[in-house]
């Protein structure tokens, strides 16, 4: 089923969580909610799900209007950040408590319920713990288990709220192979809201980007990443270099520092982007010193200082480039980049 | 609002509502205007008599030494439960509850009999010449008795809950035990110290059945407020028992004001 | 081998000291009290002990003080819980304003309580007339102790419930609505199992407090023997008549009642550290 958000506003109290949100999220697709926290994010999830209720704007689950209903009544799956299990329930009675409350007419039979229950243990591998409580699981389990307990009721939608927020880097990426595999299987249409840009490029079929209560950029992972709408979204999406200088005639010409007047800009270029010399290559060359330079899996992260205006860059270069290169800590490097992205204020400027 | 979608808003808002107003809005109502049908002079009169007055001074300053003794006695009691391991721990953990379970006429009674003039610790005390029971003395000891729980349950948690890591790092530095002690732990437990203080005085000037059989009642030396409030009503005069019960009100507000600022306080530090 | 000195222990005489200071301050205070009790209930053997638990005065001042609490106790469950679910879940106009007005009967002293019940219910009270017009009669009459006993345990639920309910969050519950509970469902199979031990604890202290109450219900009972003569005033009474055995084997009945209680709440605080 699609869900529509149109011009949905919350505040709390002075606080304006989320302005004038629109957004149209298609059947099936699994989409990321990314930004820094504070962003509005989670507040949108919520509001999704019927735990907030916006101050204006309209929710549409299917083109049905469920702004002001009730969440029991909305049939969304939701992973809670933290899991909130039922901590005197097994992880049976857990998964099993969305078929067991439901109206007497509308229930499964015991056996069913128990059937059904088991196929979801047999799902997420965790059929030989079905009889443990809670705070007997890893953090891992906790996660899965909630998992299925939202997926029980065969809702419409699933909704996360920072699904691997609280789990170490192994557990975090097996659990997201495991999430997408099962994405494929069910295509579901999901929401996930994350802070981290990792989890949403290498889940999401969309990525939405909030920040400061908007929706700052849809799109997908490399829409996002390769052309970000604005410099934060820019900034918010990896590593980063910023050069200072002026628009004419179509061009970005490189300038020290930041200049004054109707045609400064500023150009951002990721640390991949750039070329790496030890002599001059080319006219747009910056002459730089290396202060440092470590391994970062297959590539080589280098940490420069800019001559005229003393700024920091990062570069990468993979490791056989910078074997070939040869270089050490205090020698001349030269620096192209390869593709700049120039931004006027906020506005982007096409080159 | 927060929570709305959380269900059952509308019916405990009804329960609380009408709860509150039968067991304490219209009782206190019914005070405050009795309170109000008196004029100032009859205010005047009836707080300014001479036995009210030492009344008032009986009381708050025997709640005020009670309190002090417990501020410091409280948070030893806390620290050797929470730091040091002997035989008999949980026996005595539970003893500090005892004042607070045990009914006040009972410790009353007791009291009075243990440091009256013939009883166990009273008689040798009568020997060198102090006098417990029918003294303020006692009726210090009777108010101590009932504050204890909170003195040392105040401290107890926030002690608990100490980073042993700060002490580490203290000694590390080249501190010494006491002056980890001193500048470190003390400074450290100073808010829950005062909250239990203040707990434990206000217990104290409204305690009633544990001071009656000890303090002897002797008006102008050891006659309490509340057994004052209890006399007028006795006497049906009802009018005197109202404004002397709505001064200990003000009193206890005033005191509560406080106590729950340092209460906030103390929640906000450990976060 | 060569062990650190553990930098938080204390010198031993420091340790000495203290540990004498709390454990006497602990024994003087509490412990010889309690024990004085059972001394002067026992001071003339068994046979007297028992006699004069099985006075019948006794017996009804018992049935008296545990009916009371019985009636005050649950009505303040249902109040505690409401109070709990309304302060922890939601935020609104007001709400520092019942916060406030649920501490207050803790800094009111138990004979104001009392004072406050005369002037509402009493003869010259508010009700007063109309009451006595329709032959009730609360003050003075075991009506009036229930009510001093709900009035004195009026916040112990609620403050034992507020912080456990605040610190469980309300994500459970609402994880539950999302599954399709309805609201009682909710409260039943998630809310109250989550605060189970916390109601307990609060309902342990409020009965506690409820058999032990004697100021207020001193004020508002008016001592009629057999009637509205609970336990502690039933012991007050035999210690005015210098029958102190007899006060004394009362006395002990309450610290058993006191004593039971105490062990209750550390067996559940040991139940919720695990």
């Amino acid at each position: 089923m699609s869900i529509s958000i149109r011009g949905v506003s919350k505040t709390f109290g002075a606080f304006q969580a989320l302005k004038d949100v629109s957004l149209e999220i298609p059947d099936g697709e699994l989409v990321a909610l990314l930004g820094p926290s504070g962003g509005g994010k989670t507040t949108l999830l919520r509001s999704i799900a019927g735990l907030e209720t916006p101050n204006s704007g309209q929710i549409l689950f299917g083109g049905r209007d469920e702004t002001l209903s009730r969440p029991q009544e909305r049939g969304v799956g939701f992973v809670f950040q933290h899991y909130a299990l039922f901590r005197h329930m097994t992880v049976f009675e857990n998964i099993a408590f969305g078929l067991r409350v439901k109206p007497k007419h509308e229930r499964l039979p015991e056996e069913e319920i128990r059937a059904k229950v088991d196929e979801l243990l047999k799902l997420i591998q965790l059929d030989w713990i079905a009889q443990r409580y809670p705070d007997q699981l890893s953090g891992g389990q906790r996660q899965r288990v909630a998992l299925a307990r939202a997926l029980a009721p065969r809702p419409s939608f699933l909704l996360l709220d920072e699904p691997f927020g609280a789990l170490d880097t192994l557990v975090r990426k097996e659990l997201r192979r495991w999430l997408r595999q099962l994405h494929e299987e069910l295509r579901m249409t999901s929401i996930f809201v994350t802070h981290d840009q990792d989890e949403a490029l290498e889940l999401a079929d969309r990525i939405v980007v909030m920040m400061d209560g908007r929706v700052a950029q849809s799109g997908t992972p490399d829409e996002v990443y390769d052309r970000p709408a604005t410099p934060a979204v820019y900034r918010f999406l990896g590593d980063v270099n910023l050069f200072h200088g002026r628009v004419a005639g179509g061009a970005f010409l490189h300038h020290p520092t930041a200049p004054d007047g109707e045609d400064a800009a500023t150009a951002y270029v990721r640390p991949h982007e750039l070329e790496v010399e030890r002599f001059r290559t080319s006219e747009d060359a910056i002459d730089t010193v290396l202060l440092h330079a470590w391994a970062l899996g297959p590539k080589v992260r280098l940490e420069l200082r800019r001559r005229d205006n003393s700024d920091l860059m990062e570069a990468d270069v993979n490791r056989d480039r910078y074997r070939n290169l040869g270089l050490a800590a205090g020698d001349q490097v030269w620096v192209t980049p390869r593709s700049l992205r120039v931004f006027r204020a906020e506005d982007e400027v096409a080159i | 609002m927060k929570g709305r979608h959380l269900p059952g808003f509308g019916l405990s808002l009804g329960i609380v509502a009408f709860w509150l107003s039968f067991v304490v809005l219209i009782p206190l109502s019914a005070l405050v205007l009795k309170a109000f049908d008196l004029s100032p002079a009859q205010w005047v009169e009836i707080l300014g008599a001479p036995r009210v007055v030492s009344a008032f001074r009986v009381s708050l300053a025997c709640s005020l030494a009670a309190a002090a003794l417990n501020a410091v006695f409280g948070p030893v009691v806390a620290w050797i439960l929470i730091r040091y391991p002997f035989p008999g721990k949980a026996f005595a953990d539970a003893l500090v509850d005892m004042p607070f379970a045990l009914p006040t006429a009972v410790a009353g009674i007791t009291l009075s009999s243990l440091w009256g003039p013939r009883g166990w610790f009273g008689a040798p005390l009568m020997e060198l010449g102090i006098p417990v029971a029918y003294t303020p003395l006692g009726i210090v000891l009777a108010l101590a008795f009932v504050g204890l729980p909170f003195a040392v349950r105040t401290v107890q948690p926030v002690l608990e809950e100490l980073p042993g890591e700060v002490e580490e790092a203290a000694s590390l530095l080249g501190a010494s035990r006491l002056q980890v002690l001193r500048r470190i732990i003390l400074p450290a437990l100073r808010p829950a110290i005062l909250a239990g203080f203040a707990l434990s005085f206000a217990r104290g000037l409204g305690e009633f059945g544990s001071v009656v059989f000890i303090a002897g009642n002797l008006p102008g030396r050891t006659e309490i407020v509340p057994l004052l409030v209890m006399q007028k009503l006795e006497e049906f005069r009802t009018a005197e028992a109202s404004a002397l019960g709505a001064a200990m009100l003000l009193l206890s507000f005033g005191l509560l004001f406080p106590v729950n600022w340092l209460q906030a306080r103390l929640r906000k530090e450990k976060g | 081998m060569i062990s650190a000195p553990d930098p938080r222990r204390d010198p031993p005489w420091l340790k000495r000291l203290l540990l004498v200071a709390g454990l006497g301050w602990l024994g003087l205070l509490v412990l010889a009290p309690i024990v004085a009790v059972f001394a002067g209930a026992l001071s003339r053997g068994l046979g007297p002990y028992f006699s004069a638990l099985s006075d019948p005065a006794t017996l009804s001042a018992l049935k008296l003080t545990l009916g009371a609490a019985l009636c005050a106790v649950p009505l303040n469950m249902v109040f505690g819980v409401a109070a709990a679910w309304l302060l922890a879940r939601f935020r609104f106009r007001g709400r520092q304003l019942i916060l406030t007005l649920v501490d207050l009967p803790f800094s009111v002293s138990p004979v104001v309580a009392g004072l406050l019940l005369v002037l509402v219910w009493g003869r010259q009270g508010w009700l007063g007339p109309w009451l006595s017009s329709h032959g009730i009669s609360v003050v003075f009459a075991w009506p009036a102790v229930v009510l001093a006993t709900v009035f004195v345990t009026f916040p112990l639920v609620v403050r034992e419930l507020l912080p456990s309910m605040e610190e469980q969050g309300s994500s459970e519950e609402e994880a539950a609505l999302m599954l399709g509970a309805g609201a009682w469902t909710m409260f039943r199979r998630i809310t109250l199992p989550n605060i189970r031990w916390a109601l307990l604890y609060g309902v342990i202290l409020a009965a506690t407090r409820a058999i032990g109450e004697f100021g207020a219900v001193s004020v508002v009972s008016g001592h009629v023997r057999g009637e509205t003569n609970t336990l502690p005033l039933h012991v007050e009474i035999l210690h005015n008549e210098f029958r102190f055995q007899a006060a004394f084997a009362a006395a002990t009945l309450l610290i058993f009642l006191s004593a039971a209680a105490v062990a209750g709440k550390a067996a559940l605080e040991r139940k919720a550290h695990r």
